[in-house]
């Protein structure tokens, strides 16, 4: 597959700030690209300067094998964008505000109108397409805004946080239409801070902070990336200074974490890392209310990255 | 193409707030005018007005005084006399007024009324013909006499009103002025559509810049369709004013509406101009719409919205200002046809506020026509 994007180290500063820190990004056709990274760390930025948007002080940018610029309207009819904040006209209905958007790609009246219906039965808003923007929920809205970009059946869609503010239900409805989306072929850029949803549907994630690419690959291949293999939770649990030395000497523990009665292990890759300290805590009759073994998370790639949790 | 015009009207039609600025605002204006000016016309009756005539002797200006004394009987009563003696007669209310003729001539009253008003359209209506008078003055000097007779006809300068069922010149004056306020309100349209092509301002704008049009076609999309409200506007207010509230504004129809066309495209390009300016960094959408109407006011308020008397003032001490004032220009071109046939004055007015619309929408163009922004 060729490259549908190609960031080649992006700087844009704001005064001193600086907001993106030679990002480099290459997405390929048919992924669903996720950018993930806390509130502030430069991921509506980087999609701004792709679609050209924004001035910036170094760099190249590609999108279809084309530098982009504002006048690039060839690429741009193949673009679709959902932004960050529900951009839809609060005086027209919700079919007129998906196809005053179409209208802005496709001229053919025909066309235009089909294309209007099949957005508004991808987000499943046939019931509510006369009713005005501000009788929508906020699920609702959200695959309104959604439909006003995706109608013109772009070959890549960026989808700026689609999903802030909307109830579970709804959240799962977007998250399965994006992933249709891909099915039908479009590329998608997907940014978030909600590492759940990016695991569950990118194809391949970057890890952005402080306006860096820290670190690009699949869920799986970032998690490999780093120490912990496994974390283990110990709830109500009394121990004594010698017994927590003990534990970090049993096989493939490196980090041992003893607050409020509550202990916390990490092992490195390996199996049955449980069964040896179940072993330690059986030997040594210590009692505890709970135990629970999680593998990591892109929130645990992030914080020994970073040093930092997603959500700071 | 049409289509996104379509949208765009409709988008502004249905917007309370701005159909409540562009249409609600100035027929309720104008419904308070009709029911203040009616009875005010209804109370006074017309009659001979005295006035005094202070000749200086240093800058007397002959034309003048020949203008005043050719109303005499007519419309006024004059009396020649010293200034010290016309002051207090004024101060007795037995002159309302007292006419100076000086090099640029001038008028003093005591306070306002409809006769304080008859006056100083007088004035107006010198000032505003003064170079063809002292044109004839002074290569036809044997034709002076019928053109101050034809100044005095009831199409040229003053019409003699019927009290009973229209309003007196100075009244219309108060209904031109609000024509062009409602015309210049086509700012705050201007100034929402300009609004839509500036990525930086929001988001909805962000997603129309990211589509594949030409900058171009975007501002006469947005332009074309607040253009198209306002003038639907427009004509709503002047069908108000003449068949509900009754109000003649003459027959000259196709000047009225024309005047009216080129008010509305100039109000909506000043609000462009406004939406497009980037005076501060963080310049709001509100900032922007206070703006807008400040600005509106302060020109209705030069027009003599408020105050007949202001136009007649400014005309006289800064009158650069009033072929400068969008509003003024309006009010002063429908007076000029409706009151006074001036056509000369009305084409001269005309093209003023189609040269400034087209400065300012260039300007708003050259502003917008930047597409990528250092924040957003």
């Amino acid at each position: 597959m060729s490259n549908i994007i190609e960031v080649e180290n992006l700087v844009k500063r704001y005064k001193e700030l600086i907001a993106l820190d030679h990002l480099t990004l290459r997405i390929k056709e048919g992924e669903i690209y996720g950018l993930l990274g806390p509130n502030g760390s430069g991921k509506t930025t980087a999609i701004n300067c792709i679609l050209s948007l924004l001035k910036y002080d170094k760099g190249i940018i590609k999108v279809f094998n084309q530098e982009m610029t504002p006048t690039s309207y060839k690429s741009k009819e193949n673009i679709g964008v959902v932004m960050q904040n529900v951009a839809v006209f609060e005086e027209l209905s919700v079919y007129e505000n998906i196809d005053y958007f179409c209208g802005l790609y496709i001229k053919d009246k025909v066309r235009r109108k089909q294309l209007v219906k099949e957005a508004i039965a991808f987000v499943e808003l046939e019931k509510f397409q006369k009713m005005r923007p501000k009788k929508l929920s906020g699920g609702l809205l959200r695959r309104l805004n959604i439909a006003c970009g995706i109608a013109h059946k772009p070959k890549l869609i960026f989808l700026d946080e689609p999903t802030v503010a909307v109830d579970p239900q709804s959240r799962n409805k977007i998250l399965e239409g994006i992933q249709a989306l891909n099915k039908e072929g479009a590329t998608i850029v997907y940014t978030s801070h909600y590492m759940e949803e990016v695991e569950q549907i990118c194809t391949k994630i970057s890890i952005i902070d402080h306006g860096k690419n820290i670190a690009t690959g699949t869920s799986e291949e970032l998690k490999q990336m780093i120490k912990t293999g496994e974390t283990i939770t110990f709830s109500n649990i009394m121990l004594k200074p010698f017994q927590l030395d003990e534990i970090k000497n049993i096989a493939r523990v490196f980090h041992v974490q003893y607050e409020d009665g509550n202990l916390q292990i990490k092992c490195r890759r390996g199996n049955h890392n449980l069964i040896p300290i179940l072993d330690y805590m059986k030997q040594n009759n210590i009692v505890f209310s709970q135990v629970s073994s999680k593998l990591p998370t892109l929130n645990d790639v992030f914080l020994e990255i970073t040093g930092k949790e997603l959500r700071d | 193409m049409l289509h996104l015009i379509k949208y765009q009207f409709m988008e502004l039609i249905r917007g309370k707030e701005v159909m409540f600025w562009a249409l609600f605002f100035p027929i309720i204006l104008a419904t308070l005018f009709s029911l203040t000016l009616t009875n005010m016309s209804d109370a006074e009756s017309f009659k001979v007005i005295d006035v005094a005539l202070v000749e200086s002797e240093q800058h007397s200006n002959s034309s003048f005084s020949e203008f005043i004394h050719s109303l005499d009987g007519k419309y006024v009563t004059v009396d020649l006399m010293s200034e010290e003696k016309s002051l207090v007669l004024l101060e007795e209310g037995k002159v309302k007024g007292v006419f100076y003729d000086t090099q640029v001539p001038s008028l003093s009253i005591q306070t306002n009324g409809v006769e304080q008003s008859i006056l100083s359209s007088l004035l107006y209506s010198y000032i505003t013909n003064e170079a063809m008078i002292l044109q004839v003055m002074n290569e036809h000097p044997q034709q002076l006499q019928s053109l101050l007779e034809s100044l005095q006809q009831s199409d040229s300068t003053i019409r003699e009103v019927n009290m009973n069922n229209e309003l007196a010149d100075t009244s219309l004056s108060y209904f031109f002025s609000l024509i062009a306020m409602a015309s210049l309100y086509g700012g705050f349209l201007g100034l929402q559509k300009a609004m839509l092509i500036q990525a930086n301002l929001s988001s909805l704008a962000a997603r129309i810049c990211v589509a594949p049009m030409r900058r171009f076609p975007l501002v006469i999309i947005s332009i074309s369709s607040a253009i198209t409200v306002q003038c639907t506007s427009l004509l709503l207010l002047l069908g108000y004013i003449h068949f509900i509230l009754g109000i003649s504004l003459g027959s000259n129809w196709i000047h009225i509406l024309l005047t009216s066309f080129i008010g509305c495209i100039l109000g909506v390009c000043i609000g462009y101009l406004i939406g497009a300016l980037r005076i501060t960094r963080n310049m709001t959408h509100n900032t922007k719409t206070n703006l807008v109407a400040g600005c509106t006011m302060l020109m209705c308020f030069f027009s003599g919205l408020m105050s007949f008397e202001m136009r007649y003032l400014i005309q006289q001490q800064i009158p650069l200002l009033n072929r400068i004032n969008p509003a003024a220009l309006i009010a002063d071109s429908l007076e000029s046809i409706v009151i006074f046939n001036n056509e000369q004055m009305y084409y001269e007015n005309l093209v003023i506020m189609i040269g400034m619309s087209i400065l300012f929408i260039s300007i708003s163009i050259l502003i917008t026509r930047r597409q990528k922004y250092d924040n957003i």
